[in-house]
């Protein structure tokens, strides 16, 4: 099975990063899966699927009751809409819609791995404690998924 | 939505965010006593710190730093950055350096323009502006054109991404600029794969053009949105051109004429302070940024006002004409029909951005075809650190400024970027006001109505930084109603809060 696992967010944009931090966590660890990191969204990030058994994404949300560092797994079916927070970009839904009926080879597996954040107005490299706190915990719950096939 | 607003009978109307323009961004319409448009304003929520993120670096790491900014853009914020550096080192690039990074802007705006006429314009004149809101996306658009438009669309994007990650080391991020040119030129295996792929991207241009035409311009109803007054402004118009004054988007003078089409003023990016002040107002965290010797008038239109409009049909107004032939030809019939030049029909910027993808994929097809293009000669070494730099390319949005200050070891202690979306910033007060002032009277406001206003909105393509991802349900389209003590009396959304 292919599997691509791909953590998504701004590094330079504080908490916004945490995807990526997981990302490079999990890399050192696990091999024969492809790992990117990426800064988008919509479309783009559809269009990355591409040829892929199953898809896991690792990014930053914000939902209003979130505490950050809270783990939250999201489907297809129970995502309300991932809106990219780029205005040149469709919602995360019509995008997944798009790829499956024109794209060859779509995956058949799409996990959310979603990680409640707090400070994203700001350029910094470095992420807040609580969120700083969920990489391991992200890792561990990808690394058990992956190793396990669940 | 409508019945619920126009009963309240109250002044303010948010629209926050926009749909499908799903940055941090928001659109303010007060009403006066009589339910009519009184003020207009889009805004935009600040990303802080980025000079004091910058300061203390090494000056030739930005062109990697600052594709950072924007998820969108990240390609001509690679360019800027890197021609900047350039002029902070006193080097410049050499000639086949020059071309791949022209190269990969071009391929950047085929992903970055195709995007937005098949997603985002695509939606208003392709399904319709009054259309049911869930046919009004991408699919109801391939729905409309054909599945194997869809391919079409998919391939050529893929391409356009493959080309910017030849040329510029990742389609994303790139990372290939150095002071003085780029890291690593391409081979010859290399060139021939983008010759086959430049191939299928002219194809791809004729075919939107054809689409365009088909679908658009042969629809009456959509002509008549695109030439009507709903979002005409008589303004200065910026772009850059090539000895020619033929439009240019890596290289050349910045032009700007005035709204009846005569060469204002032409300079050179690096003076670029001379010409462009900022005006600052309260209620939005972005700038104004207006023609300093004309002033700052307000937001009016007109020759007297010191407001400029960039992006696709700013760079067709500024110019005499594309630079080959199949975009000339699409260039010639745009101004027959719309009247001659300059434009100042807002939508048409869909039409002038057709036009560019066009060009764009003839550019890539010509610049691979250029002898030296393989060539190893892709680095002038830098000896010195002049200290200060400017470096400005066309984004697809619009012209886009970078501007770094030096120490004597190249260690960065000043950054000021002007984005295009900054440029336009005035240019779209108006358009939004304009769209409002047209469809919202006596406190009727309706979905459908709002759409309108944002078509005014989504047509410069505007573009805000990269931040995390919300999860507010369906389209995020929020309607505050305000009484007259600024108290929040109703709230209607498009989704679950």
């Amino acid at each position: 099975m292919k599997t691509l696992v791909l953590g998504v967010g701004n590094p330079i944009l504080g908490d916004d990063g945490v995807g990526i931090h997981v990302i490079r966590e999990l890399r050192k660890k696990i091999k024969d899966v492809d790992f990117d990191e990426v800064s988008v969204s919509g479309l783009e990030l559809v269009e990355l699927f591409r040829g892929y058994d199953k898809v896991i994404i690792v990014d930053a949300i914000k939902t209003k009751q979130g505490i950050p560092g809270e783990i939250r797994e999201l489907t297809l079916d129970n995502i309300p809409t991932l809106h990219g927070i780029t205005p040149h970009d469709v919602d995360f839904k019509t995008a997944f819609e798009y790829g499956k009926r024109f794209i060859d080879k779509m995956p058949d597996e799409v996990r959310i791995i979603g990680i409640e954040v707090d400070k994203i107005n700001e350029f910094d490299e470095k992420l807040s404690a609580k969120v700083s706190e969920s990489i391991p915990k992200a890792a561990k719950l990808i690394k058990e998924d992956l190793l396990n096939g669940s | 939505m409508s019945e619920k607003t126009a009963k309240n009978n109250k002044r303010e109307i948010l629209i926050s965010p926009v749909t499908r323009l799903e940055g941090h961004a928001k659109i303010d319409i007060f009403l006066n006593e009589e339910g009519n448009v009184q003020d207009a304003y889009f805004q935009v929520v600040e990303l802080r710190g980025f000079e004091k993120f910058c300061q203390g670096r090494p000056v030739e790491e930005m062109p990697r730093i600052t594709p950072r900014i924007c998820g969108v853009c990240p390609n001509p914020h690679h360019m800027a950055s890197g021609k900047a550096v350039d002029m902070v080192f006193s080097v410049e690039a050499t000639e086949t350096a020059k071309k791949l990074r022209e190269m990969s802007l071009c391929a950047h705006y085929m992903h970055s323009h195709i995007a937005h006429f098949y997603a985002l314009a695509g939606p208003d004149f392709v399904v319709g502006p009054d259309a049911d809101p869930a046919q009004r996306n991408i699919i109801g658009v391939i729905d409309r054109v054909g599945v194997e438009a869809g391919k079409k669309v998919i391939q050529a994007r893929a391409y356009s991404q493959k080309i910017q990650e030849i040329i510029s080391g990742r389609a994303t991020h790139p990372i290939n600029n150095l002071p003085g040119g780029i890291a690593r030129g391409i081979s010859a295996d290399q060139r021939k794969e983008i010759e086959n792929m430049s191939d299928y991207l002219v194809d791809f241009g004729k075919f939107t053009l054809e689409t365009f035409e088909d679908i658009v311009l042969k629809n009456k109803k959509y002509v008549e949105l695109i030439t009507g007054d709903y979002y005409r402004h008589e303004t200065h118009y910026m772009g850059t051109v090539d000895e020619k004054n033929n439009v240019a988007f890596y290289e050349g003078n910045i032009r700007v004429v005035d709204p009846k089409g005569r060469e204002y003023v032409k300079f050179k990016g690096v003076d670029y302070l001379k010409h462009i002040a900022e005006h600052v107002e309260p209620w939005s965290y972005l700038k104004f940024p207006y023609l300093k010797n004309k002033g700052w008038s307000g937001f009016v239109d007109g020759v007297d006002s010191g407001i400029y409009r960039v992006a696709p049909l700013a760079r067709l107004n500024v110019a005499d004409g594309m630079a080959t032939p199949l975009a000339n030809q699409a260039y010639e019939k745009m101004y027959d029909v719309l009247g001659g030049k300059p434009a100042h029909e807002t939508l048409a910027m869909n039409w002038a951005r057709v036009i560019e993808i066009m060009y764009s994929a003839e550019r890539i097809a010509e610049l691979i075809s250029k002898p030296d293009i393989t060539s190893r000669d892709v680095r002038n070494i830098p000896t010195r650190v002049a200290g200060e730099g400017v470096g400005h390319v066309e984004a697809p949005r619009g012209t886009l400024f970078h501007h770094y200050w030096a120490d004597d070891e190249g260690i960065l202690t000043k950054a000021n970027i002007l984005v295009a979306t900054g440029n336009n910033n005035a240019g779209i007060c108006l358009s939004v006001k304009k769209a409002a002032e047209k469809l919202i009277k006596n406190f009727k406001v309706d979905q459908g109505i709002l759409n309108m206003v944002e078509m005014a909105f989504r047509a410069y393509d505007p573009c805000f930084a990269c931040a995390t991802h919300t999860l507010p349900g369906n389209l995020p389209l929020q309607v505050k109603v305000f009484d007259s003590d600024k108290k929040v009396i109703k709230k209607i959304s498009r989704f679950e809060q």
